[in-house]
């Protein structure tokens, strides 16, 4: 009986610890941060954008959309480094934070990489049930590093609505898979 | 021995106390000092309200001060989340800037002969 107790105890310990577990970046980016003239560091969890919901104003077109897409998201988190110089990262270092993102569960839905020291991006989105739940942006610039990850459903309608409001592009799907053909063979 | 000794030896001779004496004063000893009086009604009264103003201004003002660190830390989430999209934002319409881009100079290079 004592036995089943514990066992019964252990179960819950673990599955509150499970829930209490948040998204974690499997990238050290205190080198990074150490090194940045500018950082952004947005970690947002469904609690913080719960709160921060309660705070997006109606009258404001911006926020009144953006209230809409984060309406059911369960976090968001980004990490954005600006260099004062250039070669401060490698590519192994982008190699690394795309590695989070090579799993089956996520599909490249855009992936462009320049030859000649320019800006390499990757766009990756997770599927559920044949509807986007995630999305992660790797951006890649000579002085400049960042990644987005976005937990949960996204309406991608909603975000090309939001096209020209926050500079979100509408997002031209023939284009990125004819960009995700192009780059398959490439790097992935 | 002077007759002046002897009178003044007589005089400061203790006097037999009366019989009931002690117990004369005692039941006197009340009056002297009279019972305290209640506290008049209206005087609990406003000990009692100034007790709860003191209770409900402490709670009003650990309330306030929690809403306020709400408030303080909602309008960080609102601001850090608007950040965020923006971010998102311009690195998509850049990966798609670059999509186009390459996508534009495809169709160029087949049409060319």
């Amino acid at each position: 009986m004592k036995l089943m107790f514990r066992i019964v105890c252990l179960l819950l310990l673990g599955s509150g610890l499970a829930a209490a577990q948040d998204f974690q970046w499997k990238f050290d980016f205190g080198r990074l941060a150490a090194e940045a003239s500018e950082t952004v560091d947005v970690t947002l969890d469904a609690n913080m954008l719960s709160l921060a919901k309660n705070f997006l104003s109606d009258k404001d077109p911006n926020e009144r959309e953006a209230k809409q897409i984060v309406s059911q998201l369960k976090g968001i988190y980004v990490r954005s480094y600006e260099f004062e110089k250039e070669g401060v990262y490698s590519n192994a270092d982008v190699e690394a934070v795309r590695a989070q993102f090579k799993t089956p569960e996520w599909n490249r839905i855009v992936g462009v990489k320049s030859n000649h020291g320019g800006e390499n991006s990757y766009v990756f989105v997770r599927l559920a049930s044949g509807k986007v739940d995630g999305l992660a942006v790797v951006a890649a610039e000579p002085r400049e590093f960042t990644v987005v990850y976005i937990n949960g459903p996204i309406d991608l309608e909603k975000l090309t609505d939001l096209g020209g409001q926050f500079g979100i592009p509408r997002l031209d799907t023939q284009h990125a898979r004819i960009e995700d053909h192009k780059s398959k063979g490439g790097d992935q | 021995m002077t007759n002046f000794e002897d009178q003044l030896r007589e005089s400061l001779q203790p006097d037999d106390v009366p019989p009931g004496f002690a117990n004369r004063v005692l039941a006197r000893l009340p009056e002297a000092s009279p019972p305290q009086r209640p506290l008049p009604v209206l005087r609990r009264v406003a000990i009692w309200a100034a007790a709860l103003v003191i209770c409900i201004g402490g709670v009003t003002g650990l309330e306030v001060s929690k809403t306020r660190e709400e408030r303080a830390q909602g309008e960080k989430a609102r601001q850090e989340l608007m950040l965020a999209l923006r971010i998102t934002g311009t690195k998509l319409n850049q990966a798609q800037s670059r999509v186009r881009q390459l996508a534009t100079d495809d169709g160029a290079k087949g049409e060319r002969p």
